[in-house]
């Protein structure tokens, strides 16, 4: 039963009410003036009101298309407004009840249900008052193409099919509309053809049918009807400026007479408005965010630079599909302006990009973002982007890599193909940007080993599986390393050193990677390893461990991850400053509650130098369009080092101080970002 | 002959206990068969496409709101796939969940986090905890197979002018968040109307209504709304359902970590 008008009518009768058959229920239209979820209650506002009116009230039991205990009179009596207007009822809404169940099916199996119930109705149903006209809203798409392939397969069932364009809270929808009809019974015959409009409703203007042009409704569907199951007539000389009718009272508060309603009173859970429709085929959108960042560090380090850091961010995002999604064109530009740090302003674009989907491949092609693997306290196998190390010293923010990438979908699993063309520097804060390198790295001198320098195309391949609990990633790349060794120049005057800057040098890299992770029950094992030539000797890194997870920890909502991961470089002291021989340990909190609130603290621990790097994040929504993240850092340095110039040597002549120049760049920052 | 008295006393009580056992059977055997059926009835949609928002209101009555999409699989000799797209809030615009359930043992459930490009196997032995800080567990939304929970019929009943059958259910998996649950389902079509979730402390924590069923394709019923009260913090949270759409010609394939990634 697609019931957009077959109610399911199994009417109780209530003899001291009123008397009735439900065979003379057969198409006709009734007023609901009540809908309570306990018959009580029913019973009760039946008592009050019969008295006052001329018509039978009639108590519809709860049936499958609607749920509660409905009180009804007929339809055809417009003397009773006044009476109900007494009664302090206004919300009146129409039913059209078509028979009862049984008759509705054998109607259905014989296939000429449609003229048949046609004409039934047409005898019962009042055409439209006051002028309105009806129609059928089959569907609401974002996209117009969309709208127009729907009318197309409609018509060749309907006649009068139809593409308009509805301004709905300042959004463009294409409704494709059935009619104009000035009864329900042509929606009845939509429902009940093969194609499947279970979702159709009924759209009721008071203008004339050759003036539809596109009408402005405000939202929240204050005027808008959207249920499905029952058609709707214009309410007792209640219809609005607007020109549509308003949404019938199903919630109307029960006469003070101490009846006690249920918990659930279903007269109050009574479906209300539903959302909007959004197609999934929906196309064409935009969406974007504005970030304020205040960044404060405890010291002025050693280059004695502002403590007040403050920034602001943009990111806009444009997304469309068509071919039913099976193409997508996204485009995400990112701006950055930083109040201290010219390096810092930056603009950047973090996609842009078409993917085309086929059965067992897709192609993207363009500006993206790709990650790869599975580790927390660094990502060893992740290298297709350059880190934007000015937007986050965490590395956690990528540059957008121009790329061809095949993704091949096979049993045996997915294989991505990269073509990389070109190369994205690195780039660094500058002299007055935090945190802050005690060196100046000149990019403008940056070297390449390759003689194609920045315009090189590299190439990449990976394999990904989930096996089981088991996933499992290989992966190898081949060209220009995304970080650069930066070797240091003297600047010599008199033949003497006076500064020193650092030169960033690009080799030419071979990496293969391998990422893994293991579920058993609670626990996530981790594992990342790489192996790497070009920079140097051939050289391996790893990163492994675990996050178990504490579901509901100490009886609460929240999931406590403990994370402790391991991380080892073969260079040892020649290698990055974190990471040679490392432990991270972790407590992850999500406090799983309505705002997302989730924390992450995490101290990486250098077992060579005992350095502690601590990092805070947290984050968290504020109403709907607002959230806010906090992150905080602070090295500890068992190292007393001195401030300038002779500190910067000491630093850089002892590899065991990897992290004591950031010393002074402790910091907690602040960012407020706002959902346009 | 005092001896011989007592012992045919005794298997008079033993018959008596043995009559007892036949009757608690039979109690799980209708419990089983309803579930079955239920279970029957709704076989054979394919797949299906739904919009869903959720209301999550808190005790004094403030409410928050996401908006998802959700495509589903259906999977015969399995527990279903399905694949759900978050609209808003905005933060979380294009967060997808990709979940394989299982009729034995964990799910499998992917989450992607569009901001980072990151595809992220979670570990689904976390049943009982709240989905998007709403009052319904991952548990409650996955997919209901029969192998699920034990079931013992209690008895039928009238409820809110409906008959039905009142079914207790535990759940098999011992990381549940309920160590039983009640089901009123009506007899005309196995449809569950009501459910009382019992906490691991054998209190009632929340009950699911369901409500404003109709059926798709002459046999799939499917309700507009959901409600889930939770008794013991006074939260609740709604789910309404619109534009269900069944047997839309899904497939494996927009159930893959790459479709998880490209929905947005």
């Amino acid at each position: 039963m697609r019931g957009l008008v077959s109610l399911r009518l199994v009417a109780v009768c209530v003899a001291c009410y009123a008397t009735f058959n439900a065979t003379n229920l057969a198409a006709a239209t009734y007023w609901s003036i009540g809908s309570y979820s306990d018959q009580r209650n029913a019973l009760n506002e039946a008592a009050r009101i019969q008295p006052a009116l001329s018509s039978a009230v009639i108590i519809q039991s709860p049936s499958s298309a609607n749920t509660n205990y409905r009180l009804l009179i007929a339809a055809d009596d417009l003397s009773v407004k006044p009476s109900l207007e007494r009664l302090g009822i206004k919300g009146v809404w129409s039913v059209t009840v078509n028979g009862d169940l049984a008759k509705e099916q054998v109607l259905r199996t014989t296939n000429d249900m449609a003229t048949g119930t046609e004409t039934q109705a047409d005898s019962a149903v009042k055409p439209g008052i006051n002028g309105s006209t009806s129609w059928g809203v089959a569907g609401s798409f974002d996209d117009q193409e969309n709208a127009v392939q729907l009318e197309a397969q409609l018509a060749d069932h309907f006649e009068q099919v139809s593409v308009k364009e509805f301004l709905i809270d300042g959004r463009t929808l294409y409704r494709v509309l059935v009619g104009p009809m000035n009864d329900p019974t042509t929606a009845r015959k939509m429902q009940l053809s093969e194609v499947d409009l279970s979702a159709l409703w009924i759209l009721r203007t008071e203008v004339q049918s050759t003036a539809l042009t596109p009408i402005h409704i405000v939202p929240n569907g204050q005027n808008m009807v959207r249920d499905g199951r029952n058609i709707a007539l214009p309410t007792i000389g209640n219809t609005t400026g607007a020109g549509t009718r308003a949404l019938p009272d199903s919630s109307r508060a029960l006469p003070a007479s101490g009846i006690k309603n249920d918990e659930y009173n279903l007269a109050r859970l009574a479906i209300q408005d539903p959302p909007l429709i959004t197609e999934n085929k929906s196309n064409g959108r935009w969406s974007s965010e504005v970030g304020f960042e205040s960044r404060v560090f405890r010291d002025p380090g050693l280059l004695n630079l502002e403590r007040y850091h403050a920034a602001m961010s943009f990111q806009a995002e444009y997304y469309q599909t068509w071919n039913d999604g099976d193409d997508i064109f996204a485009f995400v530009p990112f701006a950055r302006i930083d109040a201290q740090d010219d390096e810092r302003t930056h603009f950047d674009i973090r996609e842009l990009t078409w993917v085309h989907v086929a059965d067992n491949f897709e192609l993207r092609s363009g500006i993206r973002k790709v990650f790869w693997g599975v580790t927390e306290s660094q990502h060893l196998v992740d290298i297709i982007n350059q880190t934007d190390t000015v937007e986050n010293p965490d590395g956690e923010e990528k540059l957008g890599q121009p790329m061809i990438n095949l993704s091949l979908l096979r049993d045996w699993g997915v294989f991505d193909l990269y073509w990389l063309i070109g190369f994205r520097e690195r780039k660094f804060s500058g002299p007055e940007g935090r945190p802050a390198y005690p060196f100046e790295i000149s990019t403008d001198q940056s070297e390449y080993e390759s003689s194609a320098e920045a315009r090189r195309s590299d190439f990449a391949v990976r394999w990904v599986q989930s096996i089981g609990e088991l996933e499992l990633g290989i992966s190898h790349f081949s060209g220009t390393s995304r970080e650069p060794r930066l070797v240091p120049q003297f600047i010599l005057q008199n033949n003497l050193p006076t500064s020193v800057i650092l030169i960033p040098y690009y080799d030419v890299i071979e990496q293969t990677g391998l990422d893994a992770q293991l579920f058993l029950g609670d626990w996530a094992f981790k594992l990342e390893v790489i192996s790497r030539s070009g920079q140097g000797n051939r050289y391996a890194a790893a990163t492994a461990g675990f996050e178990k997870t504490f579901v509901g920890f100490a009886g609460g909502r929240g999931d406590l991850g403990v994370i402790a991961e391991y991380l080892f470089d073969e260079r040892g002291a020649e290698g990055p400053a974190v990471g040679q021989d490392d432990i991270a340990l972790g407590l992850r909190y999500a406090f799983n509650n309505a705002a997302n609130t989730t924390a992450l603290l995490v101290a990486l621990i250098d077992r060579a130098s005992h350095e502690y790097l601590t990092t805070f994040e947290a984050s968290s929504r504020l109403g709907e369009r607002l959230k806010l993240t906090v992150e905080a850092s602070v090295i500890n340095n068992t190292r007393n080092i001195p401030r300038g110039f002779l500190g910067l040597l000491e630093v850089q002549a002892d590899p065991n101080a990897d992290l004591a120049f950031f010393q002074d760049e402790d910091f907690i920052k602040f960012e407020l970002i706002w959902y346009l | 002959m005092m001896k011989r008295r007592w012992a045919r006393h005794f298997f008079s009580v033993l018959g008596l206990v043995l009559a007892g056992t036949a009757i608690a059977e039979s109690a799980e055997e209708k419990g089983l068969a309803i579930a079955i059926e239920a279970d029957l009835r709704d076989q054979g949609w394919i797949d299906s496409q739904v919009q869903m928002e959720m209301v999550l209101r808190n005790a004094k009555g403030n409410e928050s709101k996401r908006r998802v999409r959700l495509k589903t699989l259906e999977v015969s000799d399995d527990g279903d796939k399905s694949l759900t797209i978050f609209d808003t809030p905005a933060d979380i615009k294009g967060t997808g969940l990709l979940s394989f359930s299982h009729k034995q043992g964990d799910d499998d459930q992917w989450l992607y986090l569009p901001a980072l490009k990151r595809v992220k196997r979670i570990a689904s032995r976390n049943k009982s905890g709240p989905f998007v800080g709403s009052e319904f567990a991952f548990e409650d939304l996955s997919s209901q197979e029969v192998e699920k929970y034990t079931y013992r019929w209690l008895r039928d009943e009238t409820f809110e002018g409906q008959a039905t059958f009142v079914i207790e259910r535990r759940p098999v998996d011992k990381n549940s968040g309920y160590t039983r649950q009640e089901v009123w389902l009506d007899q005309a079509h196995y449809r569950l109307l009501k459910v009382d979730y019992y906490d691991r402390k054998q209190s009632l924590l929340k009950t699911l209504r369901s409500i404003g069923y109709t059926q798709y394709m002459n046999k799939y019923w499917r309700p507009a709304k959901m409600v889930m009260l939770n008794h013991q913090n006074g939260k609740s949270t709604d789910l309404l359902w619109n534009e269900y759409r069944f047997s839309t010609g899904l497939t494996e394939k927009d159930f893959t970590r790459n479709s998880l990634q490209r929905a947005r």
